[in-house]
């Protein structure tokens, strides 16, 4: 067991993580089921790539610096997912489900289709990685883990922020109830639109550019729907509705399944090696759900601590209010 | 002073449903200050007439205003934002928040329902955020349920899930506030909080209609009773008068609402 | 013209196999996204228990035995989590359909394989052309429908399917066997879901990726056609395969299922309830 293979696997699970934590803004807190993230995260990768890879390669790109490559993905993710949410959102239950799964395919079968911009069914081979030149070959990966990570906790502030906001606590109350958050001014439409645009814009800026850092490479076969799976079944085992869970499923998920990589086989069983992966994300979406539905950590959970905050917070500011009334007068 | 002219004014409103006619040129004059009641037996139309009034009720004959303003046609989150707000018979709330969060929903206020406002607006998010508990808080106690502020609704019992609907859309600052079967599957002692709730909110100078079967509960409250049947308001009066009705008697004698009376 | 008849033949494959996951989306309330992996299996075994069995007589066994899975997940693995809702078990489904694609991965192995089987050579009839084979399909698929057809509005297990699926409450209530419902609706579905993995397998190739790009166009399929309304679903999937082959003559082959998703997009924006229901559109989630 080599500590170079430990390093990719948790950078690669890092990398999930950051897509089951969006997928759980949108989908827990937001209600919205989506099942094309890996639609989403695909136009991210190749806007990326396209705008950061260099002019003169078998697919010409635009030679941008990194973070102009990470905006520009963002930018055109966030305004694709308005594109795409606009008439999705506007249906309920599972014809939204497999609209957004619809779409994801329509994305990808593009890619492979325009060839000519996005390099088809080859793909693009060069990627422009943060800090490649300033490292050696062997230090490279460590440096791509300790990016990762940065990036993820940066995801797992994000979302955090947005749980505990009012912003937060009105996505979810509409939610629970749609027709009574209404009857209390809040617009339906209008936060779900916004929440599935931001959502597509951060997997734009933080999963997309550090999945092609760590692939080094975009073909359009990467983004079928396994990957939208994966990415729900990281949620699932997280929990659905928590800030830390998504982050821990995904990490668990990764890591048994590609630690199977480390058993010795000979060719005539490297398929059972690769179908390890999907076998064990079936099971372990089965099992959850069928055993442990809340996941590792539930919603209820993990608000425990920020609404306790707020609690004390209210109480505390009360020592010069007169003692609580008994029953009713006011 | 004006404001004892407030009232909801309900002028010849007819509702259909196929055949059936739900509503029959209902006119009434709800006061704007006190608690008001409807009663009648099941089916009369007293559930219909308070979608039709609150903007839920579709299609309809007649015109409906509070206060001089037209009410008429609106949808619900504009009736609502003319100060005339309901409660509804199932009070189901938003099951996985606390019973605080649910008041705060309606006190953050504008603007900071969207994903960019916690950053965008980073300080006024978590003032608002105090401010709304904080005010929660003391709703809750005002209304004499502050000990169930942190408690998750999905726990609570079908009692005070109805308490804290009224005190929810009481964190809206209605002016006047209709009550859809507030006492319905309420034990002895939670119907005594919400009576001393419902005088505390009309003390405050809010006007109250109310839907009951509880004759005893609705009686003892109100000041004034109006009487639907067949979806016509068939007697108006005080509660002695309404008591004595011969013609009331004979629609509750024999009907399992009788059996209501506390 | 010939594309229509392409587009016939494709449809039909196609609404063989809705026809199913219709049917169990009905009545049992979820979109089973591993019906793609049913028909897969299905393909699978045609093939591999020919060398035995002989070709006819392993389609048949292939089409007992993933019926008889299709049991045994209702039983094992659905029915358990039916209380939590629709879109727990659309991701128990999600799950069982990764299962049986690892399964198929580790022992059918990646490559492409074909059916032993020749269509024969293509004969002209009248404006298209048309092999024999190629008949022998439309008329099993149709053979395939009127039988179901026949088996929901003529025999009593069919009235209590029916039955359950416009009101499985009131059907409870009014004592029908929920339960013997409920066994035969899955051996059905994914014995249609055979069926029409192994048609698909005749028709072309099979591969472990077959669920996978078939399991969309089926829910094009369902949805389109309505959804509680089995010959809509039915009208619908041949109405795609047509649309999809004709559109082949204006536009690259490569955007045909560009063409079924957009349509299917289109018409949920304009129309919900799908193109072909009389009925109004019941949501299923949790």
């Amino acid at each position: 067991m080599s500590v170079s293979f430990l390093v990719t696997i948790a950078t690669l699970a890092l990398v999930f993580s950051m897509g089951s934590m969006l997928l759980n803004v949108e989908s827990s807190w937001g209600g919205m089921w989506d099942l094309g993230i890996a639609g989403q995260i695909a136009v991210g990768a190749y806007t990326y790539a396209l705008l950061t890879g260099p002019p003169d390669s078998a697919v010409p790109g635009f030679d941008l610096p990194i973070l102009a490559g990470m905006i520009g993905a963002a930018v055109v993710v966030g305004v694709v997912s308005t594109v795409i949410g606009w008439p999705a959102l506007r249906l309920r239950g599972e014809y939204f489900l497999i609209t957004t799964f619809a779409f994801a395919e329509i994305l990808r079968q593009l890619i492979v289709i325009r060839k000519d911009v996005t390099g088809g069914t080859f793909g693009i081979t060069s990627v422009k990685k943060p800090f490649a030149e300033t490292f050696t070959f062997e230090a490279y990966p460590y440096v791509m883990l300790g990016l990762t990570l940065v990036l993820a906790l940066v995801v797992w502030a994000l979302c955090t922020r947005l749980g505990n906001s009012a912003y937060g606590l009105t996505l979810r109350a509409a939610r629970d109830n749609e027709a009574l958050a209404q009857s209390m001014g809040t617009s339906i439409s209008a936060i779900r639109i916004s929440t599935y645009a931001a959502v597509g814009a951060m997997c734009g800026f933080f999963v997309a550019p550090a999945y092609v850092w760590f692939l080094g490479a975009l073909v359009p076969s990467i983004f079928v729907s396994s990957l939208t799976f994966t990415i729900w079944t990281g949620l699932v085992i997280g929990g659905l509705g928590s800030k830390a869970g998504p982050l821990l499923g995904a990490l668990v998920l990764t890591i048994g399944s590609e630690m199977i990589r480390l058993v010795e086989v000979s060719p005539e069983h490297a398929q059972i090696i690769s179908a390890f992966h999907p076998l064990l994300v079936g099971l372990l979406l089965i099992g959850v759900l069928r055993w442990r539905p809340g996941g590792l950590i539930s919603e209820r959970t993990s608000f425990t601590r920020s609404r306790a905050r707020l609690a004390s917070a209210s109480a505390t500011s009360e020592t010069d209010r007169t003692p609580s009334a008994q029953t009713g007068s006011l | 002073m004006s404001t004892d002219d407030i009232s909801l004014e309900i002028a010849g409103v007819s509702k259909f449903y196929g055949g059936v006619t739900a509503l029959g040129d209902v006119t009434m004059s709800v006061d704007g200050r006190g608690i008001t009641a409807l009663i009648g037996p099941n089916g009369a139309g007293k559930t219909t007439l308070f979608n039709v009034i609150s903007g839920f009720g579709g299609g309809y004959e007649g015109s409906i205003s509070f206060d001089g303003t037209e009410l008429t046609r609106l949808k619900p989150h504009q009736v609502a934002r003319t100060g005339v707000v309901r409660t509804f018979q199932t009070p189901v709330g938003f099951r996985t928040l606390t019973v605080a969060e649910n008041l705060m929903i309606a006190l953050t206020g504008d603007r900071l329902d969207k994903p960019w406002a916690p950053f965008l607006h980073w300080r006024e998010d978590r003032r608002r955020m105090l401010a709304a508990r904080r005010e929660a808080d003391a709703l809750l106690d005002q209304s004499g349920i502050g000990r169930l502020r942190d408690a998750f609704m999905a726990d609570l019992s079908p009692g005070d899930l109805k308490l804290i609907e009224i005190v929810r859309q009481l964190a809206l600052k209605p002016r006047m506030l209709l009550l859809d079967e507030p006492a319905a599957a309420m034990a002895v002692d939670q119907i005594a909080t919400l009576s001393q709730l419902i005088k505390g909110i009309v003390a405050n100078g809010v006007g109250v209609l109310v839907i009951d079967h509880n004759l005893g509960f609705v009686l003892e409250l109100a000041d004034r009773v109006h009487v639907l049947e067949s979806g016509r308001v068939i007697a108006s009066g005080t509660p002695d008068e309404i008591g004595a009705d011969a013609k009331v008697r004979e629609i509750y004698l024999g009907s399992e609402e009788s059996a209501d009376v506390a | 013209m010939q594309n229509i008849l392409f587009g016939l033949i494709a449809g039909s494959v196609l609404a063989v196999a809705t026809s199913g996951f219709a049917l169990l989306r009905n009545t049992e309330r979820f979109l089973h996204i591993a019906h793609g992996q049913f028909m897969a299996l299905g393909a699978f075994l045609g093939i591999v228990l020919a060398g035995p069995l002989g070709v006819v007589p392993a389609m048949v066994v292939s089409v007992l035995l993933v019926s008889a899975l299709g049991v045994v997940s209702g039983i094992v693995l659905f029915d358990p989590v039916k209380e939590q809702g629709a879109n727990v078990m659309l991701f128990t489904s999600v799950g069982l359909a990764f299962v049986i694609y690892a399964v198929m991965i580790a022992v059918f192995g990646t490559q492409l394989r074909v059916y032993d089987v020749q269509l024969g050579d293509a004969r002209d009839l009248g404006p298209v052309s048309i092999a024999p084979g190629e008949v022998v399909l439309l008329l099993l698929a149709a053979l395939v429908i009127t039988g179901l057809w026949l088996l929901l509005s003529r025999t009593s297990i069919g009235r209590d399917i029916r039955a359950v699926a416009s009101n499985r409450e009131l059907a409870q209530v009014r004592g029908v066997a929920i339960n013997r419902v409920t066994r035969t609706v899955w051996a059905l579905s994914s014995g249609l879901a055979a069926i029409g993995g192994i048609m698909m397998g005749v028709l072309g190739s099979v591969t472990t990726e077959l669920g996978w790009t078939n399991i969309l166009l089926i829910l094009a399929a369902a949805v389109l056609g309505g959804m509680g309304n089995i010959l809509g679903v039915i009208g619908a999937a041949l109405a795609l395969g047509i649309v999809m082959d004709v559109s082949a003559l204006v536009i690259d082959t490569s955007y045909r299922p560009i063409v079924a998703f957009t349509i299917l997009i289109l018409v949920l924006l304009v129309k919900p309830e799908g193109l072909f229901s009389f009925q109004k559109r019941r949501e299923v989630t949790a």
